[in-house]
């Protein structure tokens, strides 16, 4: 089973996010972080394959997050879910992200992103 | 000497024809007028600019030139002005044809001097300076919402994506419990059991509510940052009513959130307050433009490694004035340049990042439109205080409350 994280400092949007993509329940392993501190705790606990963090948040932000988990888990796929615009070329020119996606985004596009990101993800 | 007095005479009548001809070529309106404002000079230029003959205001009241809510202010000045003194004032003068322009006015008791022995009113016509600082005003208010459009589309947008994940969830959720509803129809209790089991209907039970739940939450607060934006368009341009400053306090909480909350906690302390008299849109933009330049402040010293700040809001009512504190834990002023953060076009931000002019706006809002003060004290690396009084009647008689109600 694939191990989805999301990050976000807003619980409503996890929530949301977990309901939404409930259907995925049976293939997909689904953490939910609500900072960046505890993403990095579930990080370190299982490999991750793909991880959706927003970009805004207090404390460490989405950009500072996704730097440390290039460093130190290379091969989990980092995309960005953020209502902040304007930062989508930066940070995938970057590198920093595979993919930014913005917020409001559907649950359909966000699948389709989390199945794209899993296909690099794939040794194959 | 006979001579010499003819060549006198003759030097002070071309003297006096050069400054009359001065005077009428001007494109200004020059007035004479005795203390009750009866005047007894007119220069040309009233045919242009008020559409009345120079001669056929002799003997007229000056006050008839003058809008009627400017007259008291008006009479005020011509009967006040003192020897060898000048007062100003900004007012409104109506034409013939009863359209009315911005003038300033200037008033010169030049009673005592023989050649004059009147009070003299200078019309100069600033309509056109009026409409460019409005045109200017309302560009630089444009300006400070736009730095935070960024900041408030984030804010929209959270609400919006959990939202719309919790009605596609619900939607789904029902129709999955539908489903069972209609096996238990057909009363097939078995099929209906492990459907239910199948579908997690326990979990759809569960979730379902709290779902519904988020969702009327985020859109009360999508309302909620809707109607704090509406408060700084323009809806009342230029007119003045009673306002509670506390209300523009928490407008521009709501919409300068995307700036503070992620370098700064607020502490809000409002006072119990009357209703002020002053210009809605001017007020809210005041108020945002010292919690945006807080949260910059803040924002610059965490960037330089500081914790996370606080923002102070407090207000109280002091005697005939409304009094607004806004205070931060950020970077301070530093003393070489706390003279000029008032002033227009001054920055300390490089090209791009905006114009800056939150203070200089705020400054002449404050100051000019309310007839207010605004000033502060800092100390740098530990913090800015800002204070404003608003006069609480306005600069202008106010109307009561209940003639403003029924206006």
């Amino acid at each position: 089973m694939n191990r989805i994280l999301f990050v976000d400092d807003e619980p409503a949007i996890l929530d949301a996010i977990r309901r939404s993509l409930r259907s995925h329940r049976a293939r997909w392993q689904m953490e939910f972080a609500p900072s960046a501190a505890c993403a990095l705790d579930l990080l370190a606990a299982d490999t991750v394959d793909v991880i959706v963090t927003d970009f805004r948040m207090p404390e460490m932000d989405g950009g500072q997050l996704l730097t440390v988990v290039r460093e130190r888990w290379p091969h989990t796929a980092r995309l960005i879910l953020s209502g902040y615009s304007g930062l989508q070329e930066l940070l995938t020119t970057g590198g920093l992200a595979h993919e930014y996606l913005n917020k409001p985004c559907s649950s359909e596009d966000l699948e389709d992103a989390i199945e794209r990101a899993l296909s690099l993800t794939r040794p194959d | 000497m006979l001579i010499a007095g003819q060549l006198a005479v003759s030097l002070d009548n071309a003297l006096a024809e050069r400054f009359r001809s001065l005077v009428q070529r001007s494109s200004d309106v020059t007035l004479v007028c005795d203390r009750d404002g009866v005047l007894s000079y007119a220069s040309a230029a009233s045919a242009e600019m008020l559409g009345i003959e120079d001669a056929a205001l002799t003997g007229r009241a000056v006050l008839e030139l003058v809008a009627v809510d400017d007259r008291a202010a008006f009479d005020q000045r011509v009967r006040g002005v003192s020897s060898g003194d000048t007062e100003t004032l900004e007012c409104r003068a109506v034409s013939a044809d009863g359209s009315s322009r911005w003038v300033e006015a200037t008033f010169t008791d030049l009673l005592t001097d023989a050649a004059v022995g009147g009070i003299v009113v200078h019309l100069r016509d600033v309509t056109e300076r009026r409409r460019l600082e409005g045109e200017l005003r309302q560009a630089q208010k444009l300006d400070s919402v736009g730095q935070l459009s960024a900041g408030i589309a984030h804010e929209l947008n959270s609400p919006i994506q959990f939202v719309g994940d919790n009605v596609r969830f619900v939607s789904q959720a029902f129709a999955d419990l539908a489903a069972v509803v209609t096996v238990y129809r057909g009363a097939n209790a078995q099929a209906a059991e492990e459907l239910a089991v199948e579908l997690d209907t326990e979990y759809l039970l569960e979730e379902v509510p709290k779902a519904i739940a988020q969702t009327l939450d985020g859109v009360a607060r999508m309302a909620t940052i809707v109607r704090a934006m509406k408060a700084f368009g323009d809806p009342h341009g230029d007119t003045k009513a009673w306002f509670d400053l506390n209300e523009a306090v928490r407008n521009t909480l709501v919409v300068a959130d995307g700036e503070i909350k992620y370098v700064a906690d607020v502490v809000v302390e409002l006072g119990d307050l009357p209703l002020v008299w002053c210009n809605l849109g001017d007020v809210n933009q005041v108020v945002l433009n010292l919690v945006v330049n807080a949260a910059h402040a803040v924002g610059e010293a965490v960037t330089l490694g500081r914790e996370r700040g606080t923002i102070t809001l407090r207000t109280r009512c002091d005697g005939e004035d409304i009094v607004l504190q806004v205070q931060d834990t950020g970077i301070g002023i530093p003393p070489e340049i706390a003279e000029r953060v008032f002033e227009q076009f001054f920055t300390t931000r490089g090209v791009g990042r905006g114009t800056d002019q939150g203070l200089s706006v705020a400054y002449s809002l404050v100051h000019d439109r309310h007839a207010g003060s605004i000033a502060f004290t800092s100390e740098p690396g530990v913090g800015t205080t800002f204070t404003v009084r608003l006069p609480r009647r306005g600069s202008e008689p106010a109307p009561s409350r209940a003639e403003a109600l029924a206006a």
